[in-house]
């Protein structure tokens, strides 16, 4: 066995220009196949977490209380219901967050603007604002009570700098007036082109202008480890809460994809109207008629509801992916076949003087086995170097952030997702290949008898 | 939307602090916004006034309004028909109990919206501009005497009672002699001052008075202030046909 | 001739050998053509889905620091913004319909309201809808097929009415809590700056819904440009005239305690504290007696009022512009940029993409991402097909050792092996042409559906029929070709620096 490692190794190193070309290829294949593969891996993330981020979150529950007056007020003040709800799913979830959410004005000088703005605990959620698309200024220190995030475009609107004092108009959950002070620290790249723009700020100081208390909430924010559970966990979370409190009607999940009819089409539309208004915080829906309830009435929406094209364009990327994959991984074989095949050819009369000084088929077949294994592994290995190198500088690069780009960047830059996982899969089913490729035409050298490989003519 | 609640702003508020004939004895503070209160709405009489509005905003300029007012309010019933801009002469809104009408001369049509309703994006509601409730609505905690200009005054602190009261706190400066309200301030839950208002000048009424100069300062953005200012002052009967569809329409003709 | 008939008996010779790579050759030309066909469809078939169907080739606007996209602001914040008018329209139509090559011309504005019944006075609705002011007969002559009428018909020539787009339709109805159909009339309220809130009673012609619709389309109705002229206050005098009084202007200035209720100097307060000197004023009351003619004469000449809300009737946000050939759409523009400036006339011309609004313009950008993967899969397929080109040459070192010492030049061995690989590569190629033609031929026939509202956007379609395009046709075969030249030159200078005897040697 040792000897047929060294004779495949000095057959490699024999022909150097060959095992170069045929490595290089198989290297450049595994290249592109990394760079892509994670190119489209962090495309996918990138829009699934912009996305949540937008929308902080994947499943979103609010809660409402009706008072004698008949005002509706839109606040959680205990957890409870919600956490027993969300036990039987624990599992899938990755975090879940108390947001508060406010419609407000701001003001600075004599500009106005609406904006909504999102408290949020920094303590608890230690990532978020590293994760906002900043544009200008920085997070990294969120410790003072009357920071704020605010939208490009609307600070811009505002005219307003990083560093300056704005004032923040807006209304208690019980309808009084309220202004709070807050400094700009930085501002994001906003979403409006979606419908949407969010500024952020630290929630208890936006508890306290909304008057409620440390603790309270208004949107119970879920993140999912897979976003592919969603409308499962929703749909489970929901009986939950319906079990053990009042419950908004839910809203019936998008259709699947498949599914144009004209009715489906309908109530895709209705329910896009609903979200939209739920989102927008208004209570147009529920304004008519209303059944007074005991306590917290729980309503439950999730991020499919809302963008049912979310999801859709991160299937048709991944399919995409795949089908590339697959396509690389085709070229790169037949390249690699056909190369071993000509090797092999080329070699038979040196494969009669071995078979004629006495050596075994097998060893003949494994002797041009492992020189396709090692040749391809030396590729891969090479392939693998040279697509970290390259998708380390691309992610360095920064993209302009006024474009629509955006959603398929990480603050302005290109990310990869490399799972190790899935390249040592690529790497076993290219050197399973290999072996596959050279198979046939080893296995046609090894049955030469000796005599006819020495007479053949080539 | 805004134009509306400024032309119901206004009128709220000439019924809000038309302020009550000075009454002898005592002082009792909650009293004063009793008697305030007592006075706010012409419940016996109709009203009548044209109002000029002139509004400076930095970032829009000025634009003025001038409307034709007409009320009763022991039936929830008013009509407000706009003079100036020429181009919007003759739109109406008209309400009758919870209904508001608006009406467009052009199209000759009336358009609904429900006093219930939210205004566009505010937590204000329609209903809001209609009833003046101080001593419903607010506790006075603190109370001292001053000078404003040359008029020797009560300043009364007030704090709303309930945490469903659009202005948390307010402050009235009030003429000793006979309770007229010279300014008012109100602030916001964080005790900011949000809007001051003025109110110079007063017409004599009957035996009432009511503001026929206001001015409203908005604290918050700089520079945006809006002057009312109140003419021919009646509170002789009016037509009951004033109140209806028909005569917006006629009156347009 | 000679050349040609070794290369042939080479090729024959090596048929293993030329198989392997004519079946790479192939394979790649394959791949290329039918990745860059279905690329090339998609791209046409949304830029065709807008072109017939929501914006021609050109659009004409007022110009405007932002961007104007046909379907009014992208974002809630920039409502505000107004739309510019487009100056000298009429001049501006005439000079264009004259400019060769276009085929039609159609005016179109942006606006917005609310929409109920009138009578609907128990519950108040709040349905929005989006509204494309048109010319009834120029925007069907622009666009004769892009709407699916599921009830009552197209607004008439010259006429006034509503096409109810079906999205709103439903939401209206769930509002009311009853049906609508073609000639039940609406009220349209709107507010805009000029002329505050305006109501229009229009009456629906039809309902309908865009054959390619998106998200961002499913609230838009269409309207005679009359009635969203009042609405929007798009009139002839543009300005508002106020004149303030001396009063109202140092009262607005001086907003203080003192300069309003007089005062300052001590003494002088004191004399006057408790009165109600200059604090009540009488003037201002009257006794009015409100007889009829009193109250019909309330708001005086109403004249002035008809006057300033007359309506512009040139005036329009938009003038799309479809031309017969499409690819001159740039000159065209230039052209038309040019006549604005000349003539001093505050307008641009643009190409359709940029009114086309967010999801055209995500979609296409989407695209040139699509694009660069093809572009790259493209290239690895070249790059394999050179190296097993490569790898063949160099193993025929000593063949060709063994030519320079009987004698061959140079020239007629670097000749002898290009023909040879560029007869596989074209030979090859063709055959992958024509694999890839029946591919996309079966693939038009059966066409690809787009299973998800995304595809459809990106297909511009419910279903894709990739047509093959000349582009990538002509791209696969320069790519044969070049694949031929240049995967030949490198091994053949490798194997002419080597001497003959040397060469010989290799074994």
């Amino acid at each position: 066995m040792k000897n047929i490692v060294k004779i495949a190794f000095r057959n490699i190193k024999r022909q150097k220009k060959r095992t170069f070309l045929l490595g290089g290829a198989i290297a450049f294949g595994i290249l592109i196949i990394t760079v892509l593969n994670g190119f489209t891996g962090g495309l996918t993330d990138n829009i699934k977490e912009n996305f949540s981020a937008i929308f902080g979150g994947q499943i979103f529950i609010t809660g409402s209380e009706i008072k004698d007056s008949g005002r509706i007020v839109s606040v959680i003040r205990n957890d409870k219901i919600i956490d027993e709800a969300v036990k039987p799913v624990k599992d899938e979830i990755k975090s879940a967050h108390k947001h508060s959410r406010a419609l407000a004005e701001v003001i600075f000088g004599s500009k106005t603007d609406r904006q909504r703005i999102d408290g949020i605990d920094w303590n608890v959620e230690k990532d978020f604002a590293s994760s906002l698309p900043i544009v200008e200024g920085s997070v990294k220190d969120l410790s003072n009570p009357k920071v704020i995030i605010l939208p490009v475009s609307t600070a811009k609107r505002l005219g307003v700098e990083i560093g300056e004092s704005i004032l923040v108009r807006l209304s208690t959950i019980t309808g009084q007036q309220n202004v709070g002070d807050f400094i700009l620290v930085a501002t994001v790249r906003d979403q409006e082109s979606m419908g949407i723009s969010t500024g952020y700020a630290n929630i208890d100081y936006l508890n306290s202008l909304l008057g409620m208390t440390p603790g309270e909430f208004q949107v119970y924010n879920i993140y999912l480890k897979s976003m592919e559970n969603m409308d499962s966990v929703g749909d489970a979370i929901y009986a939950g809460l319906k079990k053990r409190a009042a419950t908004e009607e839910r809203l019936v999940t998008t259709p699947t994809a498949n599914d144009n009819s004209d009715a489906t089409d309908s109530a895709r539309r209705k329910n896009m109207r609903r979200s939209f208004a739920s989102l927008m915080g208004s209570s147009f829906f529920n304004a008519k008629n209303i059944e007074p309830w005991e306590g917290t009435k729980y309503s439950l929406i999730t991020l499919n509801d809302m963008m049912g094209e979310v999801t859709a364009m991160v299937q048709v990327i991944n399919t995409i992916g795949l089908g590339i994959f697959v396509l690389l991984l085709i070229i790169t074989m037949v390249g690699v076949t056909n190369s071993f095949r000509m090797t092999i050819l080329e070699r038979v009369r040196e494969i009669g003087t071995m078979r004629a000084i006495g050596m075994q088929r097998n060893s003949v077949r494994n002797i041009f086995l492992l020189e396709a294994f090692f040749t391809a592994l030396a590729g891969a290995i090479a392939g693998l170097i040279a697509a970290g190198v390259v998708m380390f500088i691309v992610s360095r690069v920064t993209f302009s952030s006024s474009s629509f780009m955006w959603f398929f960047l990480r603050n302005g830059r290109m990310t990869f997702t490399v799972v190790p996982v899935n390249v040592l899969v690529n790497l076993v089913i290219l050197s399973l290949l290999s072996l596959l490729a050279a198979w046939n035409p080893a296995k046609k050298a090894s049955k030469m008898e000796a005599a006819q490989a020495l007479r053949t003519e080539y | 939307m805004k134009k509306i609640r400024l032309i119901l702003t206004a009128a709220l508020f000439i019924a809000a602090f038309a302020s009550a004939t000075a009454s002898a004895g005592e002082l009792n503070y909650t009293k004063i916004l009793k008697s305030i209160d007592n006075l706010t709405s012409f419940k016996t009489t109709d009203f009548s006034a044209v109002m000029t509005m002139v509004t400076e905003d930095p970032e829009k300029g000025v634009d003025k309004k001038v409307v034709q007012q007409f009320r009763r309010d022991k039936d929830d019933k008013f009509l407000i028909l706009i003079e100036e801009p020429d181009v919007q002469k003759g739109q109406g809104y008209l309400r009758i109990n919870d209904n508001l009408w608006f009406y467009d001369p052009e199209s000759r049509r009336f358009s609904h919206t429900s006093l219930k309703e939210n205004f566009s994006n505010t937590d204000a509601k329609h209903s809001d501009f209609g009833r003046s409730s101080l001593a419903e609505d607010y506790t006075v905690t603190g109370h001292s005497e001053g000078k404003l200009g040359r008029y020797d005054v009560y300043i009364l602190d007030l704090k709303a009672k309930t945490n469903e009261v659009t202005y948390p706190y307010m402050k009235l400066w009030i003429t000793k002699k006979n309770y007229l309200v010279l300014k008012v301030s109100d602030y916001s839950l964080t005790k900011r001052l949000l809007r001051t208002s003025y109110f110079p000048k007063y017409a004599k009424v009957g035996s009432k008075y009511t503001p026929s100069v206001m001015i409203f300062v908005d604290n918050l953005v700089k520079g945006k202030k809006t002057q009312v200012s109140i003419k021919n002052i009646s509170i002789d009967k009016l037509p009951d046909s004033i109140f209806t569809k028909s005569y917006v329409e006629r009156v347009n003709r | 001739m000679v050349l040609f008939k070794i290369a042939l008996r080479n090729l024959r010779e090596h048929k293993s050998k030329t198989l392997i790579i004519g079946i790479i050759v192939g394979l790649g030309i394959m791949i290329l053509l039918i990745g860059n066909s279905m690329m090339d469809t998609a791209t046409k078939g949304l830029a065709k889905t807008y072109w017939n169907n929501f914006t021609g080739h050109i659009m004409i606007s007022g110009s405007t620091k932002g961007d104007l996209t046909l379907f009014g602001p992208q974002s809630m914040n920039s409502m505000n913004e107004s739309i510019p008018k487009i100056p000298d329209y009429f001049k501006v139509k005439d000079y264009v319909s004259s400019l060769p090559g276009v085929e039609a011309v159609s005016p179109q504005a942006f606006g917005m309201s609310t929409i109920r019944t009138e009578g609907d006075d128990s519950e108040s609705s709040t349905t929005f809808t989006q509204l494309f002011g048109i010319d009834p007969e120029l925007y069907r002559k622009m666009f004769p097929d892009n709407l699916e009428i599921t009830e009552g018909s197209f607004i008439p020539e010259g006429e006034e009415g509503l096409m109810l787009s079906e999205h709103v339709k439903e939401a209206l109805e769930e509002d009311l809590g009853r049906k609508l159909k073609p000639g039940d009339q609406v009220l349209l309220t709107s507010m805009n700056d000029l002329s505050g809130m305006k109501i229009r009673e229009v009456s629906i012609r039809g309902i309908f819904r865009f054959k390619y619709s998106n998200p961002a389309l499913d609230r838009i109705s269409l309207i005679d440009m009359q009635n969203l002229r009042v609405l929007n206050g798009m009139t002839v005098t543009a300005a508002k005239d106020i004149k303030l009084s001396k009063n109202e202007e140092t009262m607005l200035n001086n907003v203080d305690d003192n300069s309003l209720f007089g005062g300052g100097a001590a003494g002088e307060a004191g004399s006057a504290s408790g009165s109600d000197t200059g604090l009540v004023e009488t003037a201002t009351v009257q006794k009015k007696k409100y007889t009829e003619s009193v109250l019909l004469n309330i708001l005086g000449d109403k004249k002035v009022r008809e006057k300033l809300s007359k309506t512009d009737s040139g005036a329009w946000h938009f003038l799309l512009i479809k031309l017969n050939n499409p690819a001159r759409a740039r000159r065209v523009i230039r052209e038309i940029n040019t006549y604005f400036k000349n003539n001093n006339i505050n307008a641009r011309a643009v190409d359709w993409l940029s009114g086309a609004g967010m999801i055209a313009q995500m979609s296409s950008n989407i695209k040139t991402i699509f694009n660069v993967i093809v572009l790259i899969i493209a290239i690895v397929a070249i790059i394999i097909m050179m190296n097993t080109i490569v790898i063949s040459v160099t193993e025929r070192i000593p063949e060709i050792g063994t030519m320079r010492a009987i004698g061959a030049q140079k020239s007629f061995i670097r000749r002898m092996i290009i023909v040879e690989t560029l007869m596989v590569s074209v030979i090859f190629g063709i055959i992958g042409i024509a694999l890839g033609g029946l591919v996309l031929l079966f693939l038009y026939l059966k066409g690809i559906p787009a299973t998800n509202i995304f595809f459809q956007i990106l297909f511009g379609g419910k279903v894709l029929h990739p047509v093959m395009s000349v582009q990538s046709l002509v791209l696969s075969l320069v790519v044969t070709a070049t694949i031929g030249i240049l995967a030949s030159l490198y091994p053949v200078s490798v194997a002419l620096k080597i001497q003959p005897v040397q060469a010989m040697q290799r074994t």
